[in-house]
């Protein structure tokens, strides 16, 4: 147990030291699927809130597939793409994508609801059509719900990409992988690690992105 | 709106710091060097288990040293993956297994008892329509083997597969995933050996998973490789393949064959000419064992005997 | 399309039906090893998170404990579990336990905790004891988001158990990850379709199960409740669990 730092320790330092460059890479990697699934997801979510909010009828059907997409284990989301869009980058961000629709869709459609009447009633007297009130006023006001949901789904997406490296794509699943197949402990650690950390500070910097964005309100959040 | 801009604007800027400070270096698993002279680019592919990583890199190397543009596409997956991407172009040369391939590619044509030469003519021609070339197999062989524990082959007094017949029905076989598909391992068992196991266990490709399974007695028969030092180390028995299912286990390299020249098959010749099995076992040692990476190990070794320069 | 015709073919195949390879034993075992980790979560996580809840301690720990396991990637946790305990349904079994207990402890203790400061006035003013507090108000009050805990950790974990098959478990992963191995992308997509479907089962299922623990007061009856709010301490009245009401119909027969 007390043996030289080595091969078989849950750490071997050498090893991280010989391989920063990977671990970098791998990090980018991580960080640029999760941004784009995150990008896109509300690319297609706030259009989609926006309907929802005008329009009280696609509520169900809209949270009804966006839940039971999320409910599918990753595994079997992106075994369901695997075929039509074979082992790659396209596979695991329509996944990755899918898995960030409620919570965005939610979280801005809670956004825009929570404006007050009172509030919509002024900018109505101040002349604004529907369109001007919804840019101008109420998704402004739905700032903090969206943000809110931009955390949560951040968080959750790094977690999710560690899953794509069993169908091929890098990240820091991949090093979590290679350690299970070369029954090697410390890339699997790094691997771990360095997940934790990137989830843990992606949700930080978005909190205080929250705060900064929002000086008006400075409520206890979970 | 200002605030929604700056809202999206936060969010971009923030992304782009992230990604600015998660920047190492771009390390590389593969290789790829400019080059004066232009040579054409070769994309070498390998199987998933480290052996076939670093023949893969071997080769690369070669090529590399000798002004090709190479990139390792590692880990692909079984030779049902990496086979299919080799036929569609996706990757240019895959270090292969002579009777393995022969098995997967042509089935009816392998044939138990076969020798090398005859694996290698029915091979060339089964690739010549799918545009792909044999060059000249290595003397060095890792084959697909059948082992049991100590314990096991004592209890049932075996040595080789046919003994298995009397007691499989008690014993679970362990092997990758796609063994119950192929006739080099379950399949063959099956039809060949008429073996009717208890149960069989998906685990990994004659890696990690297999040998511990193996030896913490989860499953009692494995599908593991020859050029592998734990088999010798954990007293690991091979039973002796009496019926021929398991083919020659020599490397070859399978290329495209538009980019087969005299130049490409010299290099590539050279490296196949001068690896040994002794010579795998050791690297296979370094790498599963002191988990040193396979394409540090490969250039080394392809430095210690003079091929590339250090 | 063709593939379609594939996937229905591969689910007409009586050899798919039968076996320890068979979608019945491969469904059994995932949906045995997820009930036994969430009931086993249940048993360590619900006394823990109900208690600390009544005593209003420990919640900064428990909301820490949530936020740091949610971060943790399952994949990754298995991995881990794999090297310390080897193969077999061990790691499988102690990784899902794992992350079904931060849910349950926390919707515990906020379930327990959070419940109406009125309530719980109302019922240590009619003279119960702080475990009878706990009996009759804060449990029953707190059941919905306490099974809410349980519906969050039983989907997580029976998704989860679908990556069990990396560490060369069983359950219905097997199907997705044997069929990348043989490049068989009938298998992976029915693989994936059954985890989809057990999944959703099991989340509309608890979710039935959460709509029962809504006590009637909750629920229904929403004209009784405005009325009832209107004067104070019926709306406690309006919100108690059947079995006060009873005793506190005893209780006003006995003074009239």
């Amino acid at each position: 147990m007390l043996g030289a730092n080595g091969p078989e320790s849950w750490i071997w330092w050498s090893w991280v030291g010989d391989h920063l460059g990977d671990i970098g890479t791998a990090v980018r990697e991580h960080l640029e699927l999760t941004a784009i699934a995150v990008a896109l997801g509300l690319v297609i979510a706030l259009p989609l809130a926006i309907v929802v909010h005008r329009w009280r009828a696609w509520t169900t059907p809209v949270f009804a597939v966006t839940g039971i997409v999320y409910t599918i284990p990753s595994l079997a989301l992106f075994a369901f793409f695997v075929p039509v869009t074979g082992l790659s980058r396209t596979t695991a961000e329509i996944a990755l994508v899918g898995y960030t629709l409620l919570i965005l869709i939610r979280n801005t459609a809670t956004g825009l609801a929570g404006v007050s009447p009172d509030v919509r009633e002024a900018a109505q007297g101040m002349g604004f059509g529907p369109v001007a009130q919804l840019l101008r006023v109420e998704l402004p006001l739905a700032v903090p719900a969206v943000i809110a949901g931009i955390r949560i789904a951040t968080v959750t997406t790094i977690g999710l990409v560690t899953v794509t490296a069993l169908i091929g794509q890098g990240g820091l699943g991949d090093f979590i992988l290679d350690g299970l197949n070369r029954d090697f402990k410390t890339p699997l650690v790094v691997g771990t690690v360095l997940s934790v950390a990137l989830a843990v500070t992606a949700d930080l910097l978005l909190l205080l992105l929250q705060h900064a964005l929002t000086p008006w309100s400075r409520r206890r959040t979970a | 709106m200002r605030k929604r801009r700056g809202a999206a604007g936060a969010i971009v800027a923030l992304v782009l710091l992230l990604s600015a400070a998660a920047c190492g270096d771009d390390s590389g698993g593969g290789t790829s060097s400019e080059t004066t002279v232009a040579k054409g680019s070769v994309t070498v592919g390998s199987f998933n288990f480290s052996e076939s990583v670093l023949l893969a890199n071997l080769y690369a190397q070669a090529l590399d040293g000798a002004g090709y543009k190479t990139t390792v596409r590692a880990n692909l997956g079984a030779r049902e993956v990496v086979f299919p991407a080799l036929e569609k172009g996706e990757i240019d040369l895959v270090p292969e297994y002579l009777g393995n391939a022969l098995a997967f590619v042509a089935k009816d044509e392998a044939k138990p008892g076969d020798d090398e030469a005859a694996t290698v003519t029915k091979l060339k021609a089964a690739l010549e329509p799918k545009k792909l070339s044999l060059l000249t197999p290595s003397k060095a062989t890792d084959g697909d083997i059948i082992a049991v524990s100590k314990a096991t082959a004592d209890k049932y007094n075996l040595k080789k597969i046919s003994d298995l017949a009397p007691v499989a029905k008690d014993l679970t076989l362990g092997g990758p995933p796609e063994c119950p598909t192929r006739i080099t391992c379950g399949l063959g068992l099956d039809q060949v050996y008429g073996l009717k196991f208890k149960a069989f266990k998906a685990l990994d490709t004659g890696g990690p998973i297999t040998k511990a399974a193996l030896e913490k007695d989860e499953v009692q028969v494995a599908r593991l490789f020859s050029a592998d030092a734990a088999i010798k180390e954990k007293s690991f028995v091979i039973l002796d393949d009496d019926k021929f299912i398991q083919p020659a286990g020599n490397v070859v390299p399978v290329i495209s064959t538009e980019l087969v020249d005299d130049e490409i098959t010299a290099v590539l010749d050279k490296v196949s000419s001068t690896l040994t099995t002794d010579d795998l076992t050791t690297m296979n040692t370094k790498i599963d064992v002191d988990k040193e990476d396979a394409d540090k190990v490969a250039h080394d070794y392809l430095v210690e005997k003079g091929i590339i320069k250090g | 399309m063709r593939f379609l015709g594939d996937v229905v073919s591969w689910f007409a195949a009586g050899e798919h039906w039968r076996g320890a390879d068979g979608i019945p034993h491969r469904l059994t075992e995932h949906l045995l090893m997820s009930g036994a980790a969430v009931l086993a979560a249940l048993v360590l996580a619900l006394p823990a998170g109900v208690v600390l809840g009544h005593l209003r301690r420990g919640g900064v720990a428990i909301v820490n404990l949530a936020n740091v396991g949610r971060a943790i990637p399952s994949f990754a946790l298995l991995v881990l579990a794999y090297f310390v305990f080897g193969i077999g349904p061990e790691p499988v079994f102690l990784t899902l336990l794992a992350l079904g207990i931060p849910p349950i402890v926390t919707n515990a203790y906020v379930g327990v905790s959070e419940v109406d400061a009125d309530a719980r006035e109302v019922a240590r003013g009619m003279g119960m004891t702080g475990g009878q507090v706990l009996r009759h108000v804060e449990i029953p009050l707190a059941l919905p988001l306490v099974m809410a805990g349980v519906r969050t950790a039983g989907v997580q974990v029976v998704a989860t158990a679908t990556l069990g098959a990396v560490i060369a478990w069983g359950g219905l992963g097997r199907y997705i990850v044997d069929g990348f191995a043989q490049q068989d992308n009938v298998k992976i997509f029915c693989g994936a379709l059954l985890v989809a479907g057990l999944s959703v089962g099991v989340e509309i299922g608890l979710a039935f199960l959460q709509r029962l623990t809504l006590s009637p007061g909750i629920t229904g009856r929403r004209t009784t409740m405005a009325v009832a709010s209107a004067v104070p301490g019926a709306a406690a009245h309006a919100s108690l669990s059947p079995a006060v009401l009873n005793e506190r119909k005893e209780q006003t027969h006995a003074e009239t």
